[in-house]
Parts: C-alpha cells; sequence; structure tokens
C-alpha cells in the first residue's frame, strides 16, 4: 500500500509498446513512450488535517519517428489509461484522467536519429489518479 | 397591499446595476490572480541554473469576449527565452520537463476563488 506500489499499478498498465521508464537509452528502439510517474502527493485533507486523498501525477512522452507514428502510440496510450482504474493492494482508486496541457506534436532538435539526420518527433500527455490509502 | 409588481420592477433594476459592474469587478479579480501567477512562474523559473535566462519571457494578456473575461500567461516565445518554455515545463524526448506549470496556478486558485466569493457577497446585498 505504498505510493511506489501505486506508481507500479499506474505503469503496469502500459502495454502494446515500447515503454521506457525513468531514463531513456541511448539508441532507444522507435518509437516509444518515456514515462516518469511522481510518488502520489497530498490532494485532500479532513478538518481534522488527515489524509484524505492523494493523487498521482504522470507524464508520458510519445516519442517516433514522423507525426503519424506519435498519433498511433498516442492512440494506443490513451485507450490502455484513459478512464482506467488499475487495482493496487491497500489503495481505493478512481480512475484516471488525461490533463489537457496544449502542446502540440515538435521536432527534438537536440536528438538525432541514429545514422539519419532527422530528429525524432514527440508529444507530452499528463495524467492524473486520484486514491486513498485503505486504512 | 402590494402585488409584488413594484418588487420585481426594483429587483430587475438592482440586477441590471450589478450586471453593468460585474465583468469590470471580476475583471480586477483576475488580473491580480494572473500578476500573482505571472510573478510565481517568473520566480520558480529564476531558481534554475539552466532556464532562468528566460524568465523576461514570461508575461501574461487579457482576452475579452461579450461578458467574458479571460486571461492567458506563460512564456512568450516572442520573447527573449520563451522558445524554451515547453522545454522547461514539459521535456524533450528523453524527459525533463522540471518545472511544474500547475503549482502556480494551484496556489492560486483558493486566493482568487475568495475574492470571487467576496465578490458574490456584495452583490448580493446590493439586490
Amino acid at each position: 500500500m505504498t505510493g511506489d506500489a501505486l506508481a507500479n499499478g499506474f505503469e503496469s498498465l502500459l502495454a502494446g509498446f515500447t515503454v521506457y521508464k525513468d531514463k531513456v537509452p541511448a539508441t532507444p528502439s522507435f518509437p516509444y513512450v518515456f514515462v516518469l510517474t511522481n510518488f502520489p502527493a497530498v490532494s485532500g485533507r479532513s478538518h481534522a488535517r488527515t489524509v484524505h486523498s492523494r493523487q498521482l501525477r504522470s507524464r508520458t512522452m510519445v516519442v517516433g519517428l514522423t507525426g503519424a507514428s506519435v498519433r498511433i502510440v498516442a492512440q494506443k496510450l490513451t485507450n490502455c489509461l484513459e478512464g482506467k482504474r488499475p487495482v493496487v493492494v491497500g489503495w481505493s482508486l478512481g480512475t484516471i484522467e488525461s490533463v489537457p496541457n496544449e502542446q502540440p506534436i515538435q521536432p527534438d532538435l537536440d536528438v538525432t536519429i541514429p545514422g539519419t539526420s532527422e530528429n525524432p518527433l514527440y508529444q507530452p500527455f499528463d495524467w492524473v489518479l486520484t486514491g486513498s490509502q485503505v486504512p | 397591499m402590494s402585488d409584488g409588481v413594484e418588487e420585481v420592477r426594483r429587483l430587475a433594476s438592482n440586477l441590471g446595476r450589478i450586471a453593468g459592474s460585474a465583468v469590470e469587478d471580476v475583471d480586477a479579480v483576475l488580473k491580480k490572480g494572473m500578476q500573482n501567477i505571472k510573478t510565481e512562474m517568473q520566480a520558480d523559473v529564476s531558481g534554475s541554473e539552466h532556464f532562468k535566462g528566460m524568465a523576461g519571457s514570461i508575461t501574461y494578456e487579457s482576452r475579452y469576449s461579450p461578458g467574458v473575461v479571460r486571461y492567458v500567461g506563460g512564456p512568450d516565445k516572442g520573447r527573449r527565452g520563451g522558445a524554451l518554455g515547453n522545454i522547461y515545463y514539459f521535456g524533450t524526448s528523453r524527459g525533463g520537463g522540471s518545472g511544474d506549470i500547475d503549482k502556480p496556478l494551484r496556489n492560486e486558485e483558493p486566493r482568487t476563488v475568495s475574492a470571487l466569493e467576496a465578490l458574490a457577497v456584495k452583490w448580493a446585498g446590493r439586490l
């Protein structure tokens, strides 16, 4: 029933595409999803100031060689997460919701695809999951 | 004995007066809130070794439409350092994104909501 278990429960929903957690290798396999998940922060307290709920925030970076590739993987990612309710022992959880960030698909000008002079394209997607720990 | 018509007329008249100044009143509250958000965003990025140069690009602008007040703020790509904004807040294909774009809004929200509630109480007293 730890925050780490909650983050792992969230990340375990990511399937059907290459996922890198915490760090992207020097020569990644495209396309991929890079995921970073925070420790769940307190999002609600009772009048007595005890913790009622916590919110897990995660950023997933969808990276591909073309815009179409990014969109296809983004669709798979959305299918995996949007509205889903992970089951994690010790937690009573709501559903995962995307958070609009108005970020477009854009080239990463600091990265060159090995063997080419082209840049990968990426788009970040933000997610939140609210829940409370079962006493 | 009143038939209520006069009271209804007075209420309508008072509502009209409130409506006439409501947008202006709300605008003042939102503008102050937006200024607070801008100040916090600038303070946050000024603490970043790599991105402090973009602090001056953080600004805001008002967008009015009939009966609606809206403010939009953040790094302006037309200003020096503004193009770094999406990297500071959202990272790149290999991660990053150390800036928390929601924090200033989260911190400001209770203050602005309280100010709007105070406005509503003031309007109710004028009916």
